[in-house]
Order: structure tokens, then sequence, then C-alpha cells
């Protein structure tokens, strides 16, 4: 049941982002996607969701080729909350977490205010999203991708794949969006998030996968050993050390 | 798709799930101290009922002004067939077709312009970006100049120049849409430039067209630049009624699809809308509707751009409500404007087109002002 991106290659203008990538996403964890800028997270993430064309391997959702699932049906069970959303309208902080139901038809519209209360939203349904700060916008969209995804009886596996949730964020809210997402994971759903920070990585992820130039660097681990001072070297080229904490937990610092 | 038991796990059943949404609740997260803004059910209340009157109004001065002026009674009795000779005429035969005309004209347009801003996702998006305007303005030349070296049947000539202007536009947009379909990446991005490339052609050809006409020929085409609903007759009418209606049919549907398209095209895909069918839809719908508009009145400017955001300021960006709402609008604007055309300097008819641009281009200006003001304030 779970999403597996098999030797996947995506190519554009001649070059390959991506190449040969084999990630698996289990429901019930959190997967952290690690790496430089331009190792490819993004593109595999995209990859991962539908969005993009694959040149080569095969992404599979419950055992079928994600490409082979119908847009309307993928939309049910699989939501993507995507690095920037650009939109100019001036639609209210509702009408967009609404637009997350649009594969639902009218079922269930009371999960648009459940979702927004859950990222704090609610005091602002009536705000137009123009007005909002760079933070608000985050949370909306998140709003948006829980609502598009929220469980019902008749949701089959529920998949939240999320390109750098904390963008924009405040670290209390970095942190409320990191448990709400492995909440979630617990939950039941496949959950893969795309995170900068190693720390919140290593605090709220089960397992990650380092991605360097396109390719795996460090294969699907559990954190604590994907992410050590070694591997994180290796990939960002930064000199680091890890602390322990008093209550046993790993920090980890430029040395 | 409401399936099986409607009973539903709630996200909040499992002892996690409890554990945070009791943290959320007990200890809420600060939202920002603005007000929120009042509902918006009486506003869109009222300016529903705002525009109802607006139509009715554009209505009832359409029947009653022009080169005569007609009294309510006269009307009454007109339409009943019952005033005298040329009263029941200019209601039959002039009034009540250059009404339908307008209304279904300026229907086109705005509704077309409404629908094009959400594919583009650019408020000031116009039908003249898919390049049906310059492919009907090719047509209309064509007609003009090279029509007139043969002769045809008279009943054949007076559809001559709509059928060729609405050939153009289809083909010129049909070529767009073909030459920007490579592109898997950003897709509008290329069709605004295809856009671009294809314009100047047609522009080009329009300027060789006028080249080799003769002076008459070059003041029928000038002229039918400008924009006029002169030429109205019932049969131009049955025939626009029957390229008006099924996209005013056709469009709203791709309302909620265009909703998610202003997230963008990837976002809309991860809402399960499948972006390719929802663009060729529209752009192919509002090519027919905006051929068939300026097929049978000319070129008549700014209603596409102006009225869908009227309403947009009236009623909010829902496309659910702005793709019916504008066309209602857009038919009654676009027959104010010709009553207006028709009174300025009787018994002459200003163009349409002219009115509508000067009125139009001003309004445009303060719209693009109000925006800059608006962007600067958010950031």
């Amino acid at each position: 049941m779970s999403l597996v991106a098999d030797k996947v290659t995506v190519r554009a203008g001649g070059c390959s982002l991506i190449h040969e990538i084999s990630v698996e996403a289990r429901p019930g964890e959190l997967l952290a996607i690690m790496g430089p800028n331009g190792a490819g997270k993004s593109t595999l993430l995209h990859a991962m969701s539908g969005a993009r064309q694959i040149a080569g391997g095969q992404v599979q959702l419950e055992g079928r080729n994600i490409q082979d699932w119908p847009a309307d049906r993928l939309a049910r069970q699989r939501a993507v909350l995507a690095q920037s959303v650009e939109l100019h309208f001036p639609f209210t902080v509702r009408e967009v977490v609404k637009l997350g139901r649009l594969p639902h038809g009218e079922a269930h519209l009371d999960v648009v205010d459940e979702a927004m209360q859950l990222v704090g939203l609610t005091g602002l349904s009536k705000r137009s999203y123009l007005t909002l700060s760079g933070g608000e916008r985050q949370r909306v969209h998140l709003a948006r991708a829980l609502a598009q995804v929220w469980p019902t009886q008749d949701s089959g596996q529920r998949v939240l794949l999320l390109d750098e949730p904390t963008n924009n964020l405040d670290p209390r809210h970095q942190h409320e969006i990191l448990s709400l997402a492995k909440q979630w994971a617990e939950g039941g759903a496949i959950v893969a998030a795309i995170l900068h920070d190693w720390n919140l990585a290593l605090r709220f992820a089960d397992r990650a996968v380092i991605l360097q130039r396109g390719e795996v660097a460090v294969p699907v681990q559990p954190v604590a050993q994907a992410l050590t001072p070694e591997h994180l070297h290796a990939a960002f080229g930064l000199k680091l050390q890890a602390l322990r904490d008093g209550g046993g937990a790993t920090w980890i610092t430029p040395a | 798709m409401e399936r099986g038991g409607t009973a539903r796990r709630r996200i909040g059943s499992t002892g996690a799930e409890k554990r945070l949404r009791r943290k959320i609740f007990d200890n809420p997260l600060p939202t920002s101290q603005f007000r929120p803004v009042d509902s918006r059910g009486q506003r869109d209340l009222n300016a529903r009922v705002g525009l109802i009157v607006l139509c009715l109004l554009a209505a009832a001065l359409g029947l009653m002004l022009g080169p005569t002026d007609l009294s309510w009674s006269q009307i009454g009795h007109a339409l009943l067939h019952q005033a005298d000779g040329p009263t029941n005429t200019i209601i039959w035969n002039l009034r009540l077709p250059r009404l339908l005309l307008g209304a279904l004209v300026g229907s086109a347009l705005a509704i077309s312009g409404a629908a094009l801003q959400g594919l583009f996702r650019n408020p000031l998006a116009d039908p003249a970006l898919i390049g049906v305007s310059s492919g009907s303005a090719v047509g209309a030349v064509t007609a003009v100049v090279l029509g007139s070296r043969w002769a045809w049947p008279p009943w054949l000539e007076a559809w001559l120049l709509p059928f060729c202007a609405l050939a153009g536009g289809l083909v010129v947009t049909w070529l767009i849409y073909r030459l920007a379909r490579g592109s898997v990446e950003s897709r509008v991005l290329t069709l605004l430039l295809v856009g671009l490339a294809l314009n100047a052609l047609a522009a080009a050809l329009v300027g060789m067209m006028l080249y080799l006409a003769n002076d008459a020929q070059l003041r029928r085409f000038t002229f039918w630049t400008l924009g006029s609903l002169e030429a109205a007759t019932w049969e131009r009418c049955a025939a626009l009624t029957l390229i008006v209606v099924p996209g005013l049919v056709v469009l709203p549907r791709m309302a909620k699809p265009l909703n998610a398209l202003l997230l963008g095209e990837a976002a809309a895909y991860h809402l399960g809308v499948s972006v390719e069918s929802v663009r060729r839809v529209v752009i192919f719908g509002c090519a027919w509707m905006v051929a068939g508009a300026v097929a049978s009145s000319g070129m008549i400017g700014f209603v596409g751009l102006v009225v869908p955001h009227m309403v947009r300021l009236l009623l909010g960006p829902d496309h659910r409500r702005l793709l019916p709402w504008s066309a209602v609008a857009g038919g009654a604007v676009l027959v104010l404007a010709d009553v207006a055309a028709r009174i300025v300097d009787p018994p002459r008819v200003l163009p349409i087109g002219l009115l509508t641009a000067l009125v139009g281009a001003p309004f445009f200006l303060w719209l693009v002002w109000r925006d800059q003001r608006w962007r600067e304030g958010e950031s």
C-alpha cells in the first residue's frame, strides 16, 4: 500500500533532473526528503505526485502506476502542498481552503472549517487571501491540502506530499505543522515532506533520504541513521557535529 | 461522490490526534487582529439586484431612445402590433433585433473575457490574446477586398463578411493552440508568445489587404473595425443565437476547474482537474463566441476586459458567480452603449466600438492604477 518510486528518471531540456531514484514512502510514517538546493527534491516529489512526466522507471501507488490513475480519482486520495502558489485573485481564506474539496463534489463540506481550525486559521476565514502574510498563506494552502485528503469512511490510502511545508513559518508554526504532519502519518496516511532543517527532521520524521545532484546519496533509512554528521557533511559540504541534550535527543550543529 | 455510509472517521479519533486537537484548542494560535469582513451575503444580493435592474433599464432605454423617441404606451402598443405602421416597424424591425443582437454580442464578449482571464490567471487578459479578433479582422478584410472581385448572389453577399470573419477567428485561434502544444511546462506562457507572433502576422496580412484595397473598401473595413449594431436583422440574431447559446451553456460548466486553475496548473492537476481538456474547452468555446460576435457586429473592444472586472468587484472572483453574471452584465452594458451611440449625434449613429473604447480605456487605466496601489499596500 506504499507510494513507491522505482528507479525514477525525469528529464528536462536534454539533461536528467533526477536519475534512477528509488524511494518508498510507507503508510504510518513521515518520510523526510533532504538534500542541498538543486538536488532534485521537488522534481522527485512532483514525479511521486503524478504531476511530472517520467522518462524512466515508475511510481506506484497501491501497486498501480501513478500515471494510470485518473486525475480526479487520484485527487481524492493524494494532496500536495507546493513550495509556492501564486494566486492573484481576491478569494477569501475559506474559499481557497474549500477548493481542496473540489475532487469530492459537495460531500463533507464541514471538513473545510475543521481543516482551518487545525492549522489555526479560524479567525481569518473571511479575510481576503491577498491581504495575508507569507506564513498565513502557507497555512491556508496546508489547510487546503488537509481538507482534500481529510479522512472519511470512503477514502482509500491517503497521501500527503509537502514541499518545504515550513517555508515562511515562524518557529512555533514550524513545530505545529510538522507535528500535524506526523499525527497524520500516525493516523495511517503516507506523508513525505521536503525539509531543510535536519534538527526538525530528526525530531519529527521517521525515516529520511538524502539526495544529491539528482541521485540518492543516502538511501531511505531510519532518521537517526540517515542524518548523521558524516552523511550531511558529504551532502552539504558543511562541517557538523552531533550534540546530545539532557533528554537524550540528538542535535546537529556546525562544528 | 458520497458512497456507502456517511458516518466518517473524524480526524480526532485516534489518541494522538485527540492530544493534538486538545493542544491546539486549549492554546489557540494567535491570529491577526483584523476585524473579519462582513458576510458577503447582503452585498451579493444587492449586487445581483443591481445588475438585474441594469438589464431592465437597458432593455427599456433600448426600445425608447433613438432618432425617434417612443413613449411607454407607444412601445406597449407596438409590441402587441396595435400601434401605427411606422411605430410597429421601428419596434419590430429595428429596435427589437438591435436589442437582441446587442445583448447577445455583449454576453458573448463578457463571458469569454471572464473565462480567459481565469484560464490565463491574469485579470487583465482579453480575448485578443488567443488571436480571435485579429483572425476575424483578416477574414473580414479579405471578404471586403477580394470578395468584390467576383459576382455573388445578393443573399450570399450579405453573409460573406460574417462568415469569413468567423472562419478567420477560429482558424487563427486553432493555429495558436496547435503551435503552443509542444511544450509541457508553462503552457500559458508559450500560448501568450505564440499568440503575440500570430497577432503580428495577422496584422501584416490585414495591412497587405488594405494595400490592395480601393477607397470604398478601405472605408468599409475601417468602419467594420469600429464596430456597429447597424446590421441587426432577425436572421442575424438567429444565427448569432445558435452560436452564442451553446457557449453560454458550456462555459459556466468550467467554473469549478477554472477556480482551481487560479492556483496554477500543477495545483489544479493535484486537485484532479484535467488541465488540458479545460484549456481546450475554454479556448475554443471563447473563440467560437467571440468570433461569432465579431462577425455579426465588428470589433467591439473593452467589453470583454472591463465587464468581468466590474462583476468581480461586485461578486468576488468565484467563477460560478462570475461567468453567468458577466454574461448578464455584458449584455446590459453593450445595449446601453448602443443607446448612447444612437443619441449622441442624431440622426447619425456613432460606431459603438468607438464608444466602448472611449469609456473603457479610462476605466481600464483606473483598474491598473487601483491594482498597483493594492499591490503596494500588500507588500
